[in-house]
């Protein structure tokens, strides 16, 4: 064959980038996207910088038992006279660690689950999802309190539980996506080279999920926070670490709404909403940006412009 | 009059950065009642694009200029406002990949008498009637318009879409790579039928395919579009015997006949990006009779008898 | 006479559908290829050509029958004995836009089956070699590309490259030119040609007549799960012999209007593989069907010319 005949022009890069998400260029697509980060960022600088920019420590006492908001204590004091801006200062940080550590639990158990039953199916496929369907049944309240008063207290424990109750989830979702990947043909030809399956997982099925547990690991932080917030607020969670949650089941717990100290409870909760949605507004734009299918059809908007016909030289 | 007439039509979409991607660059097409139009062209010519503006089925980044003229009204004048009462009524498609037109959960009869009702054509027992005939029409058996979907083949969903596409009695019907995903019997099984519906209904027909085969075998006339406009026009027998334009010519080298024993050729290259503007004949760079004009200067209208036209340089045919 | 590469005899596949039972997508396929030969298995979709193929690549549950490679039975051989074989015999897949990983550049692609398989030696060079023998020259023109920087019919001819790369001697083209525009199709089947003009065994799944017409040595038609008619492809072309290839090629569209001929359209469609009529299966569609066509199976028998055969009784 003749070179010439070989020779097809290369088909410059298109608008086919999405597969690729620059963080910059996303951020500036999608604005709630850039709002949440912009808050998180505020939020981790808080948790990372706490000892540094709290006025006071999270045990010390400063003033009198639910003293008023007032200058040198702008958000308050608590129960025992501790600063609340202090306390919520402190507490970003644990409530950040817990909210991570439980999601990446979840993540890697899910993940790996999900990546083994999705990947290699049949009967393997059939017992992980059996005994993923025993985790789902289970009351969520009921395994954490179980476990939670069997184990004992502590920050670990509150991680491991909220491991526990969202793998499942996680396994659910990155199955039904290794699923699909393991079905393309670039991981049929690989293995009709008979390349590993560890080869395949590695090269080929994981980094096309990746970009998918990564969005969802930012919305399972926000639930993974939501869930310390309810454990602490039952009365489960670690006693020697001021989270948020805790702050808020201290203050009913020391009746501080019949002192009618809202300030007590107001900011941490105020904190939990914000940082969830900000978690979520990232999470979700992340997803649609990742998942084109959740965008609406084209066909169903007809919202086109019409314009004046150009010039017959410079069209013809 | 003719059925559908498609003057200089325009259709840009928006890119991101405030460039612009000029889809259909100034297309004229006319069908007369009963008659059968091939649009062929390779992937990304703007052939789907076209008529989907002739239906006014454009997403908001698409502008649009020209006339669409349905019995001599140009119903593109007012955009969506004069385009919506005629869509589906007047005009109607079928999709590139029907087969996944209809909602799994509503049987076919009922995704068939929506429109009807829609339209008010007709309600309750009649129309439940008239989709009987429908499907009839299309060699479905009226009973089975109770049945959902997924109990369809591929075959049956296709001639169920074409059914619905007919609810409303249109005068054109734009069939878009009708039987791209279908096997060889059940593809001439549609051909059969749309070529029967358009003689029986003396419906206009567009179908828009990459298959030259198809549309020699089934419409009397043929729009080979390259690159946004149309390189040539005429009837069947002109392109496949008599072509003025390279493209045509070379396209039909580039197809395997069941008993032809002359080689098969591709075409070298790449259709030109059409978010710049081209200069000259955008075929000229895979043109094997290109010449220096062709680079330069935009190519010449060329006729040879009436409705035989083509864009080129060349004098003489191709 | 060239060395026999390819050979399946009696094949059978069965797939679990649901609860309900069993289907026989592939019931008793025997088929051959030799060095420089180009077979094509041509069929509608469902007929079982594809999972033929797959079963000569091990990567169908074979229920019965052999797959011979250059004499050696690989039919129950496990799958570290299989790799020399998988090294030979290589995939070419229909879809040039799914076949390559979008996060892997043409370099990764063609070197992937060289580090699956342990070659170190001179990488680069086989990866050069591949894509010239693919057509794509000069090799650093695409090297370093994406696959969505490429066209269509280049992806494909990357996807070739790859399969080029161990210096295979047997291809297995699954409808390698189907996703691809009419304009470049010739280009790709060229390329397969030239292939096998250099000594490969090329077996080609299409289910486009005209294709296999102009590029295969033999053709082999399956309907349903068995081969039912099978020779030299001039003499199944010009002269078919089973009524269903008869009619399979009288629908083909041609591309002169003038000829038309006479196409026999089949009623109905293809019965599900789940639910096999008795006797002959195609009779229910069978535009010569006798009565003994309900009740008798008919087994491939020689019609026509040398090496031509078609399981029909009234062939």
């Amino acid at each position: 064959m003749s070179p010439q005949e070989l020779a097809e022009a290369i088909v410059p890069a298109t608008a086919d980038t999405r597969r690729r998400i620059p963080l910059w260029g996303f951020l500036k697509g999608h604005p709630q996207a850039a709002i949440g980060a912009a808050i998180l960022v505020v939020f981790a600088l808080v948790a990372i910088l706490g000892p540094w920019i709290a006025p006071y420590g999270p045990r010390e006492q400063v003033g009198p038992i639910f003293g008023t908001p007032s200058n040198p204590h702008p958000l308050g004091l608590d129960d025992a006279g501790i600063d609340i801006l202090s306390l919520l200062i402190y507490g970003a940080r644990i409530t950040l660690i817990v909210g991570f550590a439980g999601a990446l639990v979840a993540v890697v158990v899910g993940g790996l689950i999900g990546i083994v039953s999705g990947y290699f199916g049949g009967r393997i496929d059939n017992l992980l999802m059996r005994i993923t369907d025993y985790f789902l049944v289970l009351p969520d309240l009921v395994l954490l309190i179980v476990v939670a008063s069997i184990w004992g207290r502590s920050l670990r424990n509150i991680i491991i539980i909220i491991g526990l109750v969202y793998w499942t989830f996680m396994a659910r979702l990155i199955r039904s996506q290794v699923k699909v990947v393991r079905e393309r043909a670039y991981v049929k030809r690989a293995q009709a080279l008979g390349a590993s399956h560890l080869r395949i997982i590695t090269r080929h099925v994981l980094p096309q999920v990746l970009p998918l547990i990564l969005a969802q690991t930012v919305l399972m932080v926000a639930l993974a926070i939501f869930l310390e917030t309810a454990i602490s607020f039952l009365g489960l969670g670690d006693p020697n670490a001021p989270s948020w949650g805790r702050m808020i089941e201290n203050a009913f717990d020391r009746s501080a709404i019949s002192y009618g100290a809202w300030w007590a409870i107001v900011p941490p909760g105020l904190a939990v909403a914000v940082v969830i949605m900000a978690f979520n507004m990232l999470g979700t734009a992340a997803e649609d940006a990742l998942n084109p299918r959740l965008r609406v059809s084209h066909l169903l908007r007809r919202h086109f412009r019409m314009r004046p016909l150009p010039d017959k030289d410079d069209a013809r | 009059m003719s059925a559908l007439a498609v003057e200089d039509l325009h259709v840009w979409f928006d890119l991101p950065g405030g460039r612009e991607l000029h889809a259909v660059q100034g297309i004229d097409l006319a069908l007369e009642p009963g008659e059968r139009l091939g649009l062929v062209g390779e992937s990304g010519c703007g052939k789907t694009t076209a008529i989907l503006a002739m239906m006014g089925l454009l997403p908001p980044s698409a502008s649009v200029a020209g006339r669409v003229l349905l019995g001599g009204e140009d119903i593109l004048a007012g955009g969506d406002r004069t385009m919506r009462p005629h869509r589906w009524t007047d005009i109607a498609m079928v999709f590139q990949g029907a087969m996944n037109a209809f909602d799994p959960v509503k049987t076919v009869g009922s995704q068939i008498t929506e429109p009807l009702e829609r339209a008010g054509i007709a309600s309750g027992r009649a129309a439940r009637a008239r989709t009987a005939e429908l499907l009839e029409l299309v060699g479905i058996s009226g009973e089975r318009q109770d049945r959902y979907p997924h109990e369809f083949s591929g075959g049956m969903r296709q001639r169920a879409a074409i059914a619905m596409a007919l609810a409303c009695e249109p005068k054109v019907l734009l069939a878009d790579e009708p039987t791209t995903a279908l096997d060889v019997m059940v593809q001439a099984q549609i051909l059969e039928l749309l070529v029967r519906l358009t003689d029986e209904l003396g419906l206009a027909m567009i179908l828009v395919t990459h298959d030259l085969p198809l549309v020699s075998q089934a419409c009397t006339r043929a729009a080979v579009m390259y690159a946004g406009r149309i390189a040539e026009t005429g009837t069947t027998r002109e392109l496949h015997h008599a072509p003025l334009h390279p493209y045509t010519r070379m396209l039909f080298q580039a197809t395997p006949d069941l008993r032809g024993t002359g080689a098969v050729s591709s075409i070298p290259g790449a259709p030109p990006r059409l978010d710049e503007p081209t200069v000259g004949c955008p075929f000229s760079p895979r043109c094997d009779r290109a010449f220096a004009p062709c680079a330069a200067t935009r190519p010449p209208l060329r006729t040879a008898g009436t409705g035989h036209l083509a864009h080129c340089h060349l004098e003489g045919g191709a | 006479m060239s060395e026999t590469l390819l050979e399946i005899e009696d094949l059978v596949v069965r797939y679990r559908q649901g609860r309900k039972g069993v289907v026989q997508a592939v019931d008793g396929v025997s088929l051959s290829v030799a060095a420089g030969e180009m077979v094509a298995l041509v069929g509608e979709s469902g007929c079982g050509k594809t999972t033929t193929a797959q079963a000569a690549m091990r990567m169908a549950p074979i229920a019965s029958g052999r797959i011979r490679y250059r004499g050696a039975d690989i039919t129950a051989l496990g799958s570290g004995a299989l790799r020399p074989i998988r090294r030979e015999l290589q995939l070419i897949f229909q879809d040039p836009y799914e076949s390559l990983d979008p996060r892997f550049r043409v370099r990764d692609t063609v070197l992937e089956p060289l580090q699956i398989h342990g070659i170190a030696d001179d990488r680069e060079g086989r990866v050069r070699r591949a894509l010239e023998r693919a057509g794509l020259t000069p090799p650093e023109l695409y090297l370093d590309r994406y696959p969505h920087e490429l066209s269509g019919g280049q992806r494909q001819r990357v996807s070739i490259a790859a399969a080029l790369a161990l210096e295979p001697t047997m291809l297995l083209a699954d409808e390698p030119v189907s996703m691809l525009d009419v304009s470049v199709r010739a280009g790709i089947l060229g390329l397969l040609d030239g292939l096998r003009a250099d000594g490969l065994g090329v077996l080609m799944i299409t289910h486009d007549l005209s294709t296999a017409a102009h590029y295969a040595d033999r053709i082999c038609v399956m309907y349903l799960g068995r081969i039912v008619e099978e020779g030299p492809a001039a003499e199944v072309i010009g002269d078919p012999r089973h009524p269903y290839t008869k009619a399979l090629l009288s629908v083909v569209p041609r591309p002169d209007p003038d000829d038309a001929g006479a196409p026999e359209i089949l009623r109905g469609e293809t019965p599900n593989p789940a639910d096999v009529p008795t006797g002959c299966r195609f009779h229910p569609r069978c535009p010569v069907a006798q009565d003994r066509c309900r009740t008798d199976d008919p087994a491939l028998a020689p019609a026509g010319a040398a090496g031509h055969r078609a399981a029909c009784p009234y062939a």
